[in-house]
């Protein structure tokens, strides 16, 4: 059961040198740009951003975007609730009915077939398509979804220029893999002109050193060993193979991410926007809410506010809230991509979450965290604190194994190797290898969670004011030639541009 | 970074805009130090970088002396070709009437050949017999050694044509531009492997085991399903300069189930296929590692290669004794009647 054909690789991808030549230039050109002139600069490069993957995405993106921009003006203007509805649907079929078809199609109609197999009703014969799967079109069709629902909902106001619209839709750092800017926060920022502040554009570069460092030195080398792991190259699953491929794994696809996300965020900043922050070091969570506020929080937040909450969120009765619970991470984890390993994923997750809200554990507040404090604001032991967080860390681990799987028997044949010992001398190299890449980014998380920070040294301060830009200069410069020197030689693609 | 647009912006943080510039200042010294330690720094630490140097900086010289008695031998090849020739054992074995030179550039395959040799050729060399070593999979392989061989063995004027052989896209065109130029990106990988060993001894032994799925799936590749343009298309490449081309095929623990193909496509195009040690011929403890030759297997495969050379040269040298031309010195002749 497969879904659509990735994108062709021929990405411009934040961690390929041609999309800093790309980057620099559209910058250097867009701050000697009076505003509504740097809107269309920047709404020219993202769709020639997008056009480097495949020209033909530029169809889809610009048809999606001229419906919604169409239909949420009607939906603004109307004061007859049957004609806003009508036009509600049609946004949320045309934007759905996109990604369903390109994403879902073969997935659906192979499961469809292997249940009437199963059922013993004979064999069905259906189409499969060649589909080619745009790029990020998961992620600007939520965006868009959140948009015409918010106009719907009297949230926001339409935006009555289609440039600021087709630019919060399609602005090159957020399109292909997010983070999913809610519409109440970007499109002002669309809208409005952006003035130049050096301290901002300083941000955007530390942010972007750091994503490189997070993608390119942690992520690609994890995924080294990860690849290794899971496809047997390290022998066959055994207790020392599953811990090597579930760690290795869960440190690639956090530095992979959240290093995307760092990068999107700093090169945003780098134009005068801002975007909120996309994960806030997962891993130190003490139990699974925690970890779905800190773990992809645009994605979290939408899947919220569009999909708990319309569900009816905990507003009718238990039975019903673990219903939604189960629901909404169930429906998240097909998002990620149209296979029943990210389906068994979200169960995992729902069902998790369903347990800890049937337990009473509630996750710590963002003002706690620092603090070490529990949700009640009570300081927890550091042993207590540490044994939930490597319990909740396994858990997460452990769920990886399906996310990461080709499908869910291969996920339960690795998962079943843990009982199995086997021993090999490259086990102890590939055990320092993995510490030598991933022990920093534990370090790296622990430092931010303790100073409340976005990246390292962002609240350094001196009694000269130039000293912590200087200080955070020659760390970026570290970071830098990390990147350049320890940065694996095989670059894997970043995971959620799958997605 | 010059200010956009409206006077209602906030004045300027001055101490947030020095930072800027030496942040800028900071990332410009980093590459510079990457850039100037590969350039300079890396052929002081690492063997493999001086011997590439060494040996293609020999390779562009071979035959330029037009007036030299000696016939100029390259040998070019991978890995194989560096382990498998006792290069003293070969120049004793074809005796002084030759000068061999040998570059031998570890991982590499038939483009990075190709277009190694339209360098040094550009450069000068002009030797009479390029003596290429190889497996068939080699010689039909579809890829070529990423940005070191951009950096080190591709010419500015073959990009676009090695681009277009490799099937590079606009990414990977873009990356073998820079690699073109920068020293370090061309050497990025050797640099990486270096370091991680230097911190995990036995890395090397691990980079095996993690390479094991990129093998496969080159030998899987698509391949061209005759060997035979590639021979003529080098055989023609070598002609042009003055050179005869002469391909050889090491021996190996497994069956090369392509080289009787490249045989008999070299026999069509009369250029010689050497085949010196059948598989099996060379007992397995003499193999270092099932692909390359220990010492005593190298220094057999060598005297039956210079064996079978021997003969083959040997007729280059008549035909100079009975007052014919070199090809090398008329391929120079015509170059400078071109030029006039």
């Amino acid at each position: 059961m497969t879904g659509p054909a990735l994108t062709p690789q021929c990405d411009m991808s934040f961690d390929a040198p041609v999309y800093y030549v790309f980057l620099a230039i559209v910058v250097m050109v867009y701050w000697r740009l009076p505003w509504r002139a740097q809107n269309w600069l920047l709404l020219v490069a993202s769709y020639f951003f997008y056009g480097w993957w495949d020209w033909r995405f530029l169809f889809l993106i610009a048809t999606s975007t001229v419906m919604d921009f169409w239909l949420a003006d009607v939906i603004a203007r109307s004061r007859n609730p049957g004609q806003r509805r009508s036009c509600l649907a049609v946004s949320l079929v045309l934007n759905f009915g996109f990604l369903g078809f390109f994403k879902y199609f073969n997935f659906f109609v192979g499961s469809f077939r292997e249940l009437m197999e199963s059922l013993g009703l004979g064999t069905v014969t259906g189409p499969v398509l060649d589909i080619i799967l745009p790029a990020g079109i998961s992620f600007y069709t939520f965006q868009a979804v959140a948009y015409i629902v918010d106009v719907y909902r009297r949230k926001i106001e339409p935006c009555r220029d289609f440039v600021s619209y087709a630019l919060f839709i399609s602005f090159f750092p957020h399109l292909v893999a997010g983070p999913i800017q809610c519409p109440a926060h970007l499109l002002p920022q669309t809208s409005s002109p952006r003035c130049y502040a050096p301290g901002r554009v300083f941000d955007g570069l530390m942010l972007i050193a750091t994503g490189l460092f997070r993608k390119c030195v942690i992520a690609d080398n994890c995924a080294l060993l990860a690849n290794a792991a899971f496809s047997g190259q390290l022998g066959e699953p055994s207790t020392a193979t599953v811990l090597l491929g579930m760690y290795a794994f869960a440190g690639q696809i956090y530095g992979d991410f959240s290093g995307y996300s760092d990068i999107a965020r700093g090169s945003a900043q780098l134009f005068g926007f801002h975007f909120n922050i996309n994960f806030r070091q997962p891993y130190l969570a003490t139990c699974l809410g925690e970890f779905w506020r800190r773990w992809h929080i645009s994605l979290s937040t939408w899947l919220r506010d569009y999909l708990y909450i319309p569900l009816g969120g905990n507003r009718r009765g238990e039975r019903r809230t673990y219903l939604n619970l189960l629901a909404t991470m169930l429906l998240g984890g097909l998002w990620h991509g149209a296979n029943m390993t990210f389906v068994l994923w979200g169960g995992i997750h729902g069902v998790g979450l369903a347990v800890e809200r049937w337990l009473g554990i509630k996750p710590r507040l963002p003002r706690c965290l620092a603090a070490g404090e529990d949700s009640k604001g009570v300081p927890s032991p550091a042993w207590s604190l540490w044994l939930r967080r490597i319990v909740i860390f396994h858990l997460v681990c452990l769920a990886w194994i399906v996310f990461r799987a080709a499908s869910v028997a291969e996920s339960l044949h690795y998962i079943g190797g843990i009982a199995r010992w086997a021993w090999q001398a490259e086990y102890v190299t590939a055990f320092a290898f993995l510490a030598l890449f991933s022990l920093p980014l534990l370090l790296l998380d622990l430092i931010l969670e303790r100073r409340n920070e976005e990246y390292p040294g962002e609240k350094w301060t001196g009694a000269v004011r130039f000293l912590p830009y200087a200080g955070r200069s020659a760390l970026a410069a570290g970071l830098l030639l990390m990147v350049l020197v320890f940065g694996a030689p095989k670059s894997s693609a970043f995971i959620y541009f799958q997605f | 970074m010059p200010l956009s647009t409206s006077n209602s912006d906030p004045p300027i943080d001055r101490a947030a805009a020095r930072g800027l510039r030496t942040w800028l200042l900071c990332a410009l010294v980093v590459f510079g130090c990457v850039e100037a330690g590969s350039r300079y720094g890396v052929p002081l630490i690492n063997s493999n970088t001086r011997r590439f140097y060494a040996e293609r900086a020999a390779a562009s010289r071979l035959g330029q002396n037009g007036g030299a008695s000696q016939v100029s031998i390259l040998f070019l090849g991978n890995s194989i070709t560096h382990s498998d020739i006792d290069l003293p054992g070969m120049q004793a074995g074809l005796g002084n009437d030759a000068r061999v030179v040998c570059w031998a550039v570890d991982d590499t395959n038939y483009l990075d050949w190709l277009f190694g040799l339209k360098r040094i050729f550009r450069s000068g060399a002009r030797p009479d017999y390029v003596i290429v070593g190889g497996r068939s999979r080699h010689f039909l392989a579809p890829h070529v050694r990423g940005n070191f061989f951009a950096h080190y063995m591709l010419d500015w004027p073959d990009l676009l044509d090695a681009a277009r052989r490799i099937k590079a896209n606009a990414n990977a065109i873009c990356s073998m531009l820079i690699a073109q130029g920068s020293a370090f990106y061309g050497s990025r990988e050797e640099i990486y492997k270096r370091l991680v060993t230097w911190m995990i001894p036995r890395f090397a032994h691990l980079a095996a085991v993690l390479n094991r799925a990129g093998v496969s799936d080159a030998a899987s590749a698509a391949m061209p399903p005759s060997p035979g343009d590639r021979i003529w298309e080098m055989k023609e490449l070598c002609a042009i300069h003055g050179a005869r081309l002469i391909l050889w095929i090491p021996p190996g623990q497994s069956r090369d189930r392509n080289a009787q193909a490249m045989v008999e496509a070299g026999r069509e195009l009369d250029v010689p296929v050497l085949v010196p040690i059948v598989e099996g011929q060379i007992p397995s403890k003499d193999y270092a590692d099932g692909f390359h030759l220990g010492p005593a297997g190298a220094r057999m495969l060598t005297s039956a290669l210079a064996r079978e050379l021997k003969p083959l040269i040997a007729a280059t040298a008549d035909q100079e004794l009975r007052g014919c031309q070199p090809a090398s010195r008329i391929a120079d002749m015509n170059v400078q009647e071109s030029r006039k």
